[in-house]
């Protein structure tokens, strides 16, 4: 396991713990691996994106399972030709009623700038 | 002379960003990808003592009005390295670094309600280089904030406290801080509603039964139950609550659900729409021995598998149990770099353990290399070989053959829980949710020796030096032997904690497993035995404490962490030559040191934010011992050498 020490997983971790590296051939391109940053912005971007929105947008099994994840990884977003940085802004400072939350008392400005630099490559 | 080599951008392998439990996967998966060093042919660089160069840096921080700034921290990178070296200014502001090996170097200081202050400096002539710092205020002092910091400036006295100050602190400590740090959430503000959503998902995560079995098949199924109403320590609750559809909830929703309204109202009060008049206490920055430390941190590489490092160059080789039963030995590891998302710019927050590459366990080998094994448990045999948990078994690296031996665990077996040991006569022992497992590695068989009391999530496992073997039952507050010459099994029990004002329903909320406690639990985690000694020490990661066992009398002596370190989360404690003991703490950025002849507890700084220490070891062979700290949050693994000897 590459992150091993997601919460959810140390039960299973402690009991399967680490497994046999699968051959090389396997496995490789999963189609949802997200984009890597490059700039210094998307990076920045990137870690406000793992402190803030991975509970919903980054899938495991027990978030399936408990309904926590929402429908979408963000990856690949802004391949839709409708998806422009002012809704992305509005949506991460509006959020949704009982889905997901405003993040207007929590990121400032420039974060959000960040964030929105790193969904592009996300 | 000048060694090191620019880092080549080059293949990695695609981070997994969640958890896989049963599907193999390994360091085998390359993909083209940018923006990660493959650091081949990477060399020296940082090291804090074996270094060839004599060179060094050093300096004076100062604050804007110039005045010398004492216990700032200045941590430096050479370009294309894995290593960064922290060292603290004294009380005349003045920084010095160990000899440094000549090269390109990043440097930053930093101190909490300060702005962190870069320079680059080169080392390549004379003896020293001087760099000096002026660090301006800082304004927005809660984003730098340590968890311990969060739970000093948090009021004491709001309606949700009940009249009993400091309740919801502790409320928080208890329910919030196990899964990710408690910083890490105090730091966000949402609405009330947006608090319930929070709560609402937290919650559901948290019913995930752990660790429930079944004692007659010993199955891992009964652990995917959602719905139970088996208490820890065993029976059934005496009132099951229900959830809407009128199934019993688990013990861990069951605390969450009872905390709920007092939770939200709590959050949305101190971290919601309506700026809270808080006043940020922050923690005095280390003064004395505790700021004349050099820390070295080495970056983990991705993979989540066996890497060994060698202290004296930095290397990290990397080694992988191949599905023929081979093993694999990588030199050129990959690492997943972000300095945003590793901890070292305090202003950038807390982060989640989740998402990243984390080290929980480590081990100083006995031939110079500091193992950093997968998983959770690992100990030493008498040969030095290192042993962890894995692949349904127990697991042998052999450090002299590097190759990897499985001893599969029985199939229908119940799993082995967190804590690993391993005993005199080289018997491999772990915790397993009815107790504790030894395996012969001779004959491969293992055998089950049942706890006193069922169902107290057995966690940390350490074996003494007369071969028994002690586990922390976490759910219950025991602490749980046995002997591995005649068999006996026995338990010491903790008293509830008493000195910490509750109310009466608080004291009669029933226990949870490990995600959360009520507030008078204790909940002992992890544990070593003292190599050389009498005692094996246990710390309570919810109380906040350290409990001295003895190891034939079992006399019981108990010592709290002194105020807002209370809130550290005191993980695993190790002793070290001088019968010093080592704690790692995962909710504060210390490490805390415990004298037991004057009973004082000193706090060392760590240098990253969020690091969240899990199970750290000593290296006993240097004058001084020194301390190995590996991080669950910002991917790295560090040393810790004293420059003053603490035991003195
Ligand atoms: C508590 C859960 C939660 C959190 C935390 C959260 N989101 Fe969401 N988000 C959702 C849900 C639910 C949706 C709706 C998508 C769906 O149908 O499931 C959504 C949708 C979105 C969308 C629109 C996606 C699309 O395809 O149109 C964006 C963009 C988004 N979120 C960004 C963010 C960002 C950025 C963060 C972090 C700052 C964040 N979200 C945090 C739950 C969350
Ligand atoms: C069973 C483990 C667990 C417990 C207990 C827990 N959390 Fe979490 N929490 C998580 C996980 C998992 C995430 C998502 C992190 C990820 O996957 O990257 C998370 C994320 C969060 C976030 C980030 C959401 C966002 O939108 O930024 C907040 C806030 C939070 N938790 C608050 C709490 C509070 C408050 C409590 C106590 C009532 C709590 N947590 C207890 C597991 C837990």
């Amino acid at each position: 396991m590459r992150f091993p020490y997601q919460v959810i997983c140390l039960v299973l971790l402690a009991v399967f713990g680490w497994l046999p590296a699968a051959p090389r051939a396997q496995g490789a391109g999963t189609p949802s691996t997200p984009g890597v940053p490059k700039t210094d912005q998307q990076k920045s971007g990137e870690a406000i994106f793992q402190q803030n929105c991975t509970l919903c947008h980054v899938f495991s099994g027990d978030k399936k399972r408990f309904n926590v994840q929402s429908s979408t990884e963000l990856i690949g977003l802004y391949k839709r030709p409708t998806v422009t940085d002012e809704a992305v802004r509005t949506l991460i400072l509006v959020g949704m009623p009982g889905r997901m939350p405003s993040f207007r008392y929590t990121l400032a400005a420039r974060e959000i700038d960040d964030l929105i630099a790193y969904l592009k490559i996300r | 002379m000048s060694r090191f080599r620019l880092c080549v951008l080059g293949a990695r392998s695609a981070p997994k960003r969640y958890c896989q439990p049963a599907k193999a996967s390994g360091i085998s998966r390359a993909k083209p990808l940018a923006g990660l060093c493959l650091v081949a042919g990477w060399l020296v660089a940082g090291l804090p003592v074996e270094s060839q160069s004599q060179r060094s840096i050093g300096g004076v921080v100062t604050s804007s009005d110039g005045k010398p700034l004492e216990g700032a921290a200045v941590s430096t990178r050479a370009e294309g390295s894995t290593m960064t070296t922290s060292v603290w200014t004294n009380q005349q502001g003045e920084y010095s670094f160990p000899p440094l090996p000549d090269g390109r170097y990043r440097m930053w200081a930093q101190a909490v309600r300060f702005t962190l202050t870069r320079a680059e400096q080169t080392l390549a002539v004379g003896k020293e280089v001087r760099q000096n710092f002026t660090l301006p205020p800082y304004a927005d002092v809660w984003r730098q904030l340590d968890d311990i910091e969060w739970f000093e400036s948090l009021p004491d006295d709001t309606p949700e406290d009940r009249g009993m100050p400091g309740r919801m602190k502790r409320v928080l400590h208890y329910n919030c801080g196990t899964c990710h740090n408690s910083g890490y959430l105090f730091a966000k503000r949402f609405s009330a509603a947006d608090w319930e959503l929070i709560h609402t998902h937290m919650s559901n995560l948290t019913s995930r039964a752990d660790p429930p079995y079944d004692d007659e098949g010993i199955t891992n199924k009964a652990r995917e139950t959602e719905y139970t109403d088996e208490a820890p320590g065993g029976g059934t609750f005496a009132s099951p609550m229900l959830d809407a559809g009128g199934k019993p909830l688990g013990a861990q929703k069951r605390l969450m659900e009872f905390y709920k309204k007092d939770i939200i109202a709590y959050l949305t009060r101190v971290r919601g729409p309506e700026a809270y008049p808080m006043a940020w206490r922050t923690l005095p920055r280390p003064t004395g021995d505790a700021a004349n430390i050099v820390v070295t941190e080495y970056d983990v590489p991705e993979g989540g598998t066996l890497n060994r490092l060698d202290p004296k160059t930095g290397r990290m080789t990397q080694f992988t149990l191949g599905r023929d039963g081979g093993t694999a030995r990588n030199d050129t590891p990959a690492y997943y770099l972000n300095e945003y998302r590793n901890g070292s710019d305090w202003s950038r927050g807390i982060r989640n353990q989740f998402q990243e590459i984390g080290q929980h366990d480590l081990k100083v080998g006995r031939d110079g290399y500091v193992y950093l094994p997968p998983g959770i448990g690992r100990d030493l045999d008498p040969q030095g070989n290192v042993w962890f948990s894995g692949a349904g078994g127990g697991v042998k690296f052999d450090v002299k053959a590097e190759t990897f031996t499985v001893y599969p665990l029985p199939k229908g077996w119940e799993g082995f829980e967190n804590g690993k040991g391993v005993d005199s006569q080289g018997r491999f022992w772990a915790a397993t949710a009815a107790g504790a497992y030894r395996l012969d590695p001779r004959t491969g068989q293992y055998t089950l020796f049942p706890s006193v009391t069922p169902l107290g999530r057995p966690y940390g496992l350490t074996v003494d030096r007369e071969d028994k073997a002690w586990f922390a039952q976490i759910a219950v507050d025991k602490i749980g032997y046995v002997d591995g010459r005649t068999g006996d099994v026995g338990e010491v029990t903790l008293p509830p904690i008493a000195d910490e004002p509750m109310t009466d329903e608080d004291r009669k909320t029933e226990r949870g497993w490990t995600w959360n406690q009520p507030i008078y639990g204790k909940g002992p985690r992890r544990l070593q035995a003292d190599p050389r000694g009498d005692y094996v020490w246990a710390s309570s990661y919810f109380g906040g404490l350290l409990s001295r066992i003895h190891i034939r009398t079992k006399q019981l002596t108990e010592y709290k962490l002194p105020g807002p370190y209370r809130f550290g989360n005191p993980y695993e404690p190790v002793v070290d030559k001088n019968g010093i003991v080592w704690v790692s703490m995962s909710n504060a950025d210390l490490l805390a040191r415990f004298d037991p002849r004057t009973e004082r507890f000193t706090f060392y700084p760590i240098p990253t934010r969020g690091h969240n220490a899990r199970n750290i070891d000593v290296d006993n062979t240097p004058a001084i011992p020194e301390v190995w700290v590996p991080y669950q949050a910002g991917g790295k693994v560090a040393r810790v050498q004293f420059r003053t000897n603490p035991a003195r």
